[in-house]
């Protein structure tokens, strides 16, 4: 039971702001995730959440109450970090009970909610083993249960799957979403793998260089983001950005014309991939040659362009296109974004 | 440049087997990833490349010469570590310069060769730094350029990607690419990351517990996976495996995924012929997210079955099946509409599809080129 | 490692804010405080009664109680002797000598033997403890075998013999020269474990992966100890140096027992310089004043020192 709320807040490291007046709403039993590239702030924000820094200036609330200042065991937060930081000396159940012994909770109840958690973990096996003795995926379960077990208003996780391979991640990710919607606790989860970040999240705040930058639902922030930044940090593969000129024709670029939508003037004509349609050809009105092919199982990462300017486009894997061939270059609608040269913001 | 080749290389520690009878035959500047889960062996088998561990049984040879016994400073391979091993008392342009110190070269030689290389990895601006102050974005470059710059003939890295963010990766990846290309090296590369794998290699070795599972091009590796290990690790997310019980009607093979007779799907021909040159009454059938569809009209081709569950991943929708018996994902454009609890035919790009040996998990063929 | 995903690095304890950082600061000067009381009274106050003393000339051949030494005052009249004693500077000078005689032996060897250890030779464990087993030994027992073994008709001599037959007449602890090399031999061989010790640790916490890459780039044993391993442990090196440097400059025990300080003078460490006038000479006063000499000198040298390394630090 916990609503967050940060407001206004801010952090600088020797002079260097980490964190420029960033405010945030929480809803109680929301899972929000925060992304944003390295060194845009977000582990400094989990910091100040948990109470391990002090905000230099703004307020953090939790339910209403102010903790700006409160000591970490005040706030009532669990934390699952990146590095898991279990015990290795302690065997799975001893690392999950431990903050409840900490609490001198009596053993009945510790072993009740233990219990409630293996199930929906799926860690009743594991429980008597050394973390030595578990696989990667197994430890962060486990991780997640000491950091669950706890009751807390609030749970925050910074990357907590990084370091699995892809398919335990995918497998987690279903995980994590089912457990949070059954406590029905408000999670916190930073990430640096965008995919991540919109599939598990209620709410998607884009952290980049100290501010938030887009705060939404994940299909509103990848369909319909505020800035080039946004637009540029949440998709894979990346978006293509050139710069382009808007008249009645339609959008004139590097590589020729595209029919466009409607803005005039100078501009930053952003693609996305999965919008982006390349045939054979090489006679439209805009056409280039093909640079670069990735093909990678289920599509293909196919690069057409000349010089500076590239676009890059989703194919079928087994597609046909060789390095060279001259295609012609086509954008279903939707697919293009425009942006304000000077100040990054769309242009609707 | 050099090929390399395993004869029946093998490696235990103790009791345990680490590395298996690998046979493995990688061609002169081929680049070739050695892809499977954590302690599949893939680190070991490249350390016996590299000879930083010593071989239990078998041959290692490069164009040809046994280099089994050779100690690891005279194999003439470059390493790149997973944790980039950067010599962090050392300044960038230093740690460039080693492989290249110790070996003799004079030193205005030295200079120009460590600022190509600076300049190639993009650290020129930081070539002075300590480096001990770099980003790990940095670091990965750096311990690239280092290895690269003595022009070994064989070049090994030991999941260097596998610490950077998402986007960096992607960019390191064409990268990376771009550099074999122009040193025409025989590179080899150890992961767990289909994608890198997939993306990078000429030809993909996957390992699973000690023994090497396949050996082949992306394309065949994700369109023919020789068993349900690769068919299930190769692909994000991954094949859909689903045990079907096998019946023939009216003279057509019939594949019953869901436990309802009547439901049971069609197979074509090509799916047929294995189904009855195999015999068994049941079978694995193999379909992966992205090849399936969904229909408007049920008929003998298609499935019933409800939606369980919507992920928005990015620029694709994972809908999560149910029907009843069995669970499965489908992969779609990320505008297609459909909800959990509604009800839907999915139908099969049949062609596409697999039919695997249920105890085996071996895949079935009808002969080498199927 | 640091977070992987994150260029941002958490901040040293003592920049950390906050409640948390508040209530951990308390606690350590809460912890502290005991042995800073008890410090108090073993060091300050002796202090000040050194410092009282040495402006005296009072001896305990007065007969007069130490509190009533202000009855002979003499300002700085020891101070200024101490400048001028050239048995004061002698002992000086000759300690000096032997530590930047002994000191950088030690540290050679044990490097030696260090870095042999570190690759691997032989026997690990049995030699581990052989070549240890020298600096188990009481320094006045060490002092007592080699002032045996250096006898003129002792084991060195005679085993010496067998090679050239002049060693029997060879006086060792009676000649001035050979007297200071028979005692740096004896400090070498009860220390260079210890440099041996400390610098193996040092070594060993080189990581390893590190040196793997340069082997893999083609360095062969020397360039990987000179160019990875040794620069790694500068500071190891440093912190072993500078307390063999601080413990040989006190060297008194194993002087005692094989020379006394003979013979004459000739090795006179500053300890024995001292433990004489005190003991022998009953000049307490006298030895009040370089004592705090001494301590002022260190203090100034380590003050200078450490500004440098601050400073060093900062930029």
């Amino acid at each position: 039971m916990a609503e967050i709320q940060i407001l206004g807040v801010s952090k600088a490291y020797g002079g260097v702001p980490a964190l420029d007046n960033v405010s945030l709403t929480l809803n109680d039993g929301s899972f929000t995730s925060i992304f944003g590239p390295p060194g845009s702030g977000k582990s400094v924000l989990l910091r100040l959440l948990l109470g391990l820094e002090t905000v230099d200036a703004g307020q953090i609330l939790i339910d209403g109450v102010d903790v700006t200042r409160a000591l970490p065991s005040e706030r009532n937060l669990g934390m699952v970090f990146q590095n898991l930081a279990l015990f290795p000396q302690l065997t799975a159940y001893e690392n999950i009970a431990f903050p409840l012994r900490r609490r001198n909770t009596d053993q009945a109840e510790i072993d009740k909610r233990i219990d409630t958690l293996t199930g929906v973990l799926n860690i009743g096996h594991i429980l008597s083993k050394k973390p030595a003795a578990l696989s990667g995926g197994e430890r962060q379960r486990v991780a997640i249960g000491r950091a669950l077990v706890r009751d807390a208003g609030a749970y925050l996780m910074d990357e907590p799957i990084a370091a699995l391979d892809a398919r335990l991640r995918d497998d987690m990710r279903l995980e994590l979403k089912r457990l949070q919607s059954e406590l029905g606790k408000t999670f916190i989860y930073v990430t640096h793998d965008c995919d991540e970040a919109m599939a598990v999240a209620d709410q998607l705040a884009i952290l980049n260089e100290g501010r938030f930058e887009q705060v939404g639902r994940p299909e509103d922030v990848y369909g319909d983001p505020a800035t080039l930044a946004v637009a540029e940090l949440v998709g894979a593969p990346r978006i293509s950005v050139l710069p382009a000129f808007g008249d009645s024709d339609g959008m004139k670029f590097a590589l020729g014309r595209l029919a466009g939508e409607k803005a005039k003037g100078e501009c930053l004509m952003a693609l996305r991939p999965e919008a982006v349609r390349l045939t054979p050809g090489g006679n439209g009105p805009c056409s280039a040659p093909v640079t670069d092919i990735e093909r990678l199982g289920a599509f293909a990462i196919v690069t057409a362009g000349r010089d500076g300017a590239q676009v890059r486009a989703i194919t079928e894997g087994d597609s046909p296109l060789r390095l060279g061939a001259e295609v012609d270059i086509t954008v279903d609608p939707g697919g293009m974004l425009l942006f304000d040269p000077a100040t990054g913001a769309r242009h609707i | 440049m050099a090929s390399v080749t395993l004869e029946d290389t093998s490696k235990t520690f103790g009791d345990f087997t680490a590395v298996r009878n690998m046979n493995l035959a990688i061609k002169d500047a081929e680049f070739v990833a050695i892809l499977g889960p954590s302690g599949c062996g893939k680190s070991t088998t490249m350390n016996m490349i590299a000879g930083i561990e010593d071989v239990s049984g078998g041959t290692i040879r490069f164009d040809g010469a046994d280099v089994t016994n050779v100690p690891m400073q005279n194999r003439g391979v470059g390493f790149v570590f997973q944790n980039y091993a950067i010599f962090t008392h050392m300044s960038v342009r230093k740690n460039l310069a080693f492989g290249l110190e110790v070996q003799g070269v004079q030193q205005g030689e030295i200079n120009r060769r460590v600022e190509e290389m600076a300049e190639f990895m993009a650290l020129t601006h930081r070539i002075d730094a300590p480096s001990g102050s770099l980003s790990v974005n940095e670091l990965q470059k750096l311990a690239i350029g280092r290895s690269a710059i003595v022009e070994p003939s064989i070049f090994l890295l030991d999941e260097p990607l596998s610490n950077l963010d998402a986007a960096f990766r992607e960019r390191m990846r064409s990268d990376l690419r771009q550099l074999q290309r122009s040193l025409n090296q025989t590179m080899i590369y150890v992961t767990h990351d289909q994608i890198e794998a997939m993306g990078l290699a000429d030809r993909i070795a996957v390992m699973d517990q000690a023994t090497l599972q396949q050996f082949d091009t992306p394309e065949n590796i994700y369109s023919r996976p020789e068993n349900t290990f690769v068919a299930g690790f190769i692909g994000a997310p991954s094949m859909n495996l689903v045990r079907a019980r096998i019946a023939e009607r009216d003279g057509a093979m019939f594949a019953d995924l869901a436990g309802r007779e009547a439901d049971a799907v069609a197979l074509d021909d090509r799916l047929s012929s294995q189904a009855r040159t195999h015999g068994g009454a049941a079978l694995t059938f193999g379909f992966r997210p992205e090849h399936l569809r969904i229909s408007d009209q049920p008929d003998a081709g298609t499935l019933a079955a409800q939606v369980v569950l919507v992920e928005l991943v990015g620029r694709r929708k994972l809908v999560h099946f149910s029907t009843g018996q069995t669970r499965f994902v489908g992969s779609f454009d990320r505008t297609v509409s459909l909800r959990p609890g509604e009800a839907a035919n999915v139908s099969f790009d049949l062609g596409k599809c697999h039919l695997f040996d249920p105890n085996t998990g071996l895949r079935l063929r009808l002969g080498e080129d199927d | 490692m640091t977070d992987a995903t994150s260029s941002h690095r958490i901040p040293p304890a003592e920049q950390e804010t906050g409640k948390l950082a508040q209530s951990r600061r308390s606690l350590a000067i809460r912890l502290l405080i005991p042995a800073q009381v008890l410090l108090v009274f073993i060091v300050a106050f002796p202090l000040i009664m050194q410092v009282f003393i040495s402006l005296t000339w009072w001896t305990p051949l007065d007969g007069d109680p130490w509190y009533l030494a202000w009855m002979s005052w003499n300002w700085f009249d020891n101070y200024t002797y101490l400048m001028q004693d050239e048995g004061l500077w002698g002992s000086v000078g000759r300690t000096l000598l032997f530590v930047a005689v002994a000191v950088p032996i030690e540290f050679l060897l044990g490097l030696t033997l260090a870095a042999l250890f570190y690759e691997g030779v032989f026997g690990r464990p049995v030699l581990y403890s052989l070549i240890l087993m020298p600096m188990m030994i009481v320094p006045a027992v060490a002092g007592y075998i080699f002032f045996l073994i250096f006898q003129q008709t002792g084991p060195l001599n005679t085993a010496l013999s067998v090679f050239w037959p002049g060693a029997l007449d060879v006086n060792w602890l009676n000649d001035t020269t050979r007297a200071f090399i028979a005692v740096v031999i004896a400090d070498v061989w009860q220390w260079t474990p210890l440099m041996f010790l400390i610098l193996f640790a040092g070594l060993m916490s080189v990581p390893e992966d590190q040196m793997r890459a340069a082997t893999i780039l083609g360095a062969n044993w020397r360039q990987r100890f000179f160019r990875i391993a040794l620069p790694r442990i500068k500071t190891v090196i440093a912190i072993a140096i500078g307390l063999r440097v601080i413990e040989c400059f006190k060297i008194f025990d194993m002087l005692f027992v094989m020379t006394g300080g003979g013979p004459g003078v000739a090795t006179e460490s500053l300890s024995l310089f001292l433990y004489k006038r005190t003991f022998q000479d009953l000049e307490w006063s006298y030895v009040a004043s370089i004592g705090i000499t001494v301590l002022v000198a260190l203090s100034v040298l380590t003050a200078v020192l450490m500004a440098r390394v601050k400073k060093k630090d900062a930029s």
